[in-house]
């Protein structure tokens, strides 16, 4: 180790000055990192390194990106154009292209690091009524999508999040607002039905009912904890 | 047992500032600055992860994890531990608020040197540099645990423990404020370093003959740097010649001192200086006039309050308050475009920083950086610390120009400048 240098003229005496700029330089170089000219040795000891070197390394996990970037445009293309070449009625291309967006849009919120649990079923209350309302309109529409897939997943998601509350109870509060937000897309079946979009009753009815009911059970049970997380969260 | 774990989940609100940080800042705009300490020995990361562990219950601002609410941004209590790494990245890179434990500022070390890498959101310079003088002192009492006297080891850390005011809420006074409007000023351009890499040049001068130098002119430190800066701009990138946009020099004020707050989150606010080069041949002094004449009309505590109101008031405002998080953004953003336009270039004077006596003589020396985006490419921070002055520049721009010119004054008015550098210029030019 060396010597504490307490007093500070006792760092300025130089190795190496600049003739040009008439600065002396701290650093392990033989150029001016200014004007680039070359230093002139004072003699004295080397300077310490003050900063580290830098390794980038972001190329890796880009070529993987890029890879699957060009592989979802190029099957995006040529269905399209298949499509259109053979077309006979029904655009079945659509489908491929809504699940690549799909896809990419799981995968991105997926390897985002920290997420809450119930923020990823929130995205998929979103994205599959999406997929499934585009899938049964490209090949002549049904109403599949409405009447089966939307009720059915809403009823799934308020389950699953259900499930949780009821396994990790102490982390009832971090679930509260997307409970909320998935409860209430949980209605939409009900209003839907209402509005005559919807046809078959039953899954619709069944959403609603589990909606309600989730919506129940959270004013009924609700502690101060979640009280306060709402507080927190809707603060203004 | 755990309600009362869970009902212990403290959390505040953004203050006035804070609120746009998390909206404006990513990877290439971190809003992200470090300020350093260099001690006079290697530093020993495992005593230094210590240190940390004992400074953090003293700051409620930093033991911090961001929320997203419906309306509004929040912090709540962050129960995990943060963790001390060698510095292994270029300075003031993003911090993810979703990474890192989820703790809003890095404490890394390299050399002699410590680092508090802070996100803005959380507090501003002053708060950091209580933060790392804690962290400093606590450091020292378990490196130097056998040669340090009784009263420097009981010695507390900090004066003032977790102060989260919201001191500009605190300090709003409903008046009526004129709207400022944003004049575009001169931009520096040229080639840039790589992606993600961050030119560092510290300069070292000695204070004393600084002051006098500043002292003969009749101005403060602050304001000849400033006039500097301007003149090197105008010397080296605008050729000496006149052009319609001003050189706008942006300079943040602690508030602290006018409104006599301790908070550790933001407070401040900024002034702008500038010069608008009509013709082609002046000279520093000419703009060293204008510049401290612009300095004295803006630096009042009338001035100040008034910008305080201005923006507390457009947070307070109804519509504001209700339009849902996502919509803020959008607004935040827009405003913050237009508002980095009127910059050339950001000068910061974390001023002379003081340390208890006993710790001095262990202590070599503070600096401070801060992040840059494209449309501020440098940011220039002044630190004093005993009897030295360090200038310390970032950049994103290849050549050093600014810098050389800077220096090159400062040589030629007789002052030994000693040089440091990250090292990205010699390998990036």
């Amino acid at each position: 180790m060396k010597g504490w240098r307490s007093d500070w003229k006792a760092t300025v005496f130089i190795m190496k000055t600049c003739k040009r700029c008439r600065l002396s330089i701290g650093d392990e170089t033989d150029i001016c990192p200014l004007c680039r000219t070359v230093l002139t040795d004072m003699g004295g000891e080397n300077p310490d390194t003050t900063y580290p070197e830098i390794e980038v390394n972001s190329h890796k996990y880009n070529i993987i990106k890029r890879l699957f970037l060009f592989v979802s445009i190029l099957s995006a293309v040529v269905s399209t154009i298949t499509n259109y070449m053979t077309y006979n009625g029904v655009m079945w291309s659509a489908i491929t292209i809504s699940a690549i967006i799909y896809f990419w849009v799981i995968i991105f919120y997926s390897i985002k690091r920290n997420r809450n649990i119930t923020s990823h079923i929130l995205v998929q209350v979103i994205c599959v009524p999406i997929l499934a309302v585009v899938m049964d309109n490209s090949v002549g529409y049904i109403g599949w999508s409405v009447n089966n897939v939307i009720p059915e997943i809403m009823i799934l998601a308020n389950v699953a999040v259900l499930v949780l509350v009821f396994v990790n109870r102490m982390y009832w509060h971090t679930y509260v607002l997307n409970q909320i937000v998935i409860a209430i897309c949980g209605l939409i079946p009900g209003i839907l039905l209402l509005c005559g979009v919807i046809t078959a009753w039953i899954p619709a009815v069944i959403a609603t009912a589990t909606s309600f009911l989730v919506l129940v059970v959270m004013i009924v049970f609700g502690d101060k904890t979640i009280k306060s997380e709402l507080k927190r969260r809707f603060h203004f | 047992m755990k309600y009362k774990t869970n009902s212990e989940i403290r959390w505040h609100k953004l203050d006035n500032t804070a609120n746009v940080f998390p909206v404006i800042s990513n990877k290439t705009y971190s809003s992200v600055f470090r300020v350093s300490v260099r001690l006079k020995n290697e530093i020993n990361g495992e005593l230094l992860q210590e240190a940390l562990v004992n400074t953090l219950p003293l700051f409620r601002s930093f033991g911090v994890k961001l929320k997203r609410g419906v309306f509004w941004h929040y912090f709540e209590t962050n129960k995990k531990q943060p963790k001390v790494e060698r510095e292994q990245e270029y300075p003031c890179a993003f911090i993810d608020p979703n990474s890192n434990n989820q703790f809003l500022f890095k404490v890394t070390y390299f050399a002699k040197r410590i680092n508090l890498e802070v996100f803005h959101v959380i507090t501003d310079g002053t708060g950091a540099l209580k933060f790392l003088k804690a962290l400093t002192y606590n450091y020292i009492k378990l490196a130097y645990k056998e040669i340090l006297s009784e009263i420097l080891l009981k010695m507390p850390v900090v004066d003032v423990v977790s102060d989260v005011e919201d001191s500009y809420h605190k300090n709003y006074r409903k008046h009526s404020y004129p709207r400022y409007k944003t004049k575009r000023a001169y931009k520096l351009k040229g080639d840039m370093l790589p992606v993600f890499t961050m030119g560092v040049i510290h300069g070292i001068v000695n204070m004393d003959l600084l002051l006098a130098l500043c002292k003969k002119k009749n101005v403060s430190l602050t304001q000849y740097i400033a006039a500097l800066l301007i003149w090197c701009i105008y010397k080296e990138y605008m050729n000496e010649q006149a052009n319609k946009k001003p050189v706008q020099v942006n300079v943040p004020v602690n508030l602290r001192h006018f409104f006599s707050s301790t908070t550790e989150m933001n407070f401040f606010s900024y002034i702008n200086v500038g010069i608008t080069s009509t013709k082609s041949e002046y000279t520093f002094d000419e703009m060293l006039d204008s510049v401290s004449g612009q300095f004295e009309k803006q630096l009042t505590k009338e001035n100040l309050s008034q910008t305080i109101s201005s923006n507390v008031s457009t947070e307070k405002n109804i519509f504001v308050r209700f339009s849902p998080l996502v919509l803020k953004q959008l607004g935040v953003k827009i405003a913050y475009v237009s508002s980095t336009k009127a910059n050339t270039v950001v000068l910061s004077n974390l001023g002379k920083i003081e340390v208890c006596d006993g710790f001095k003589e262990y202590i070599d020396g503070f600096e401070a950086l801060i992040g840059v985006s494209k449309s501020e490419p440098i940011k220039c921070t002044i630190c004093s610390f005993d009897n030295r002055i360090i200038f310390s520049f970032t950049s994103i721009l290849r050549y050093p120009y600014l810098q050389r010119a800077f220096f090159r004054h400062l040589s030629d008015e007789g002052l030994e400048v000693r040089l440091e550098s990250n090292g990205v210029y010699y390998e990036n030019m």
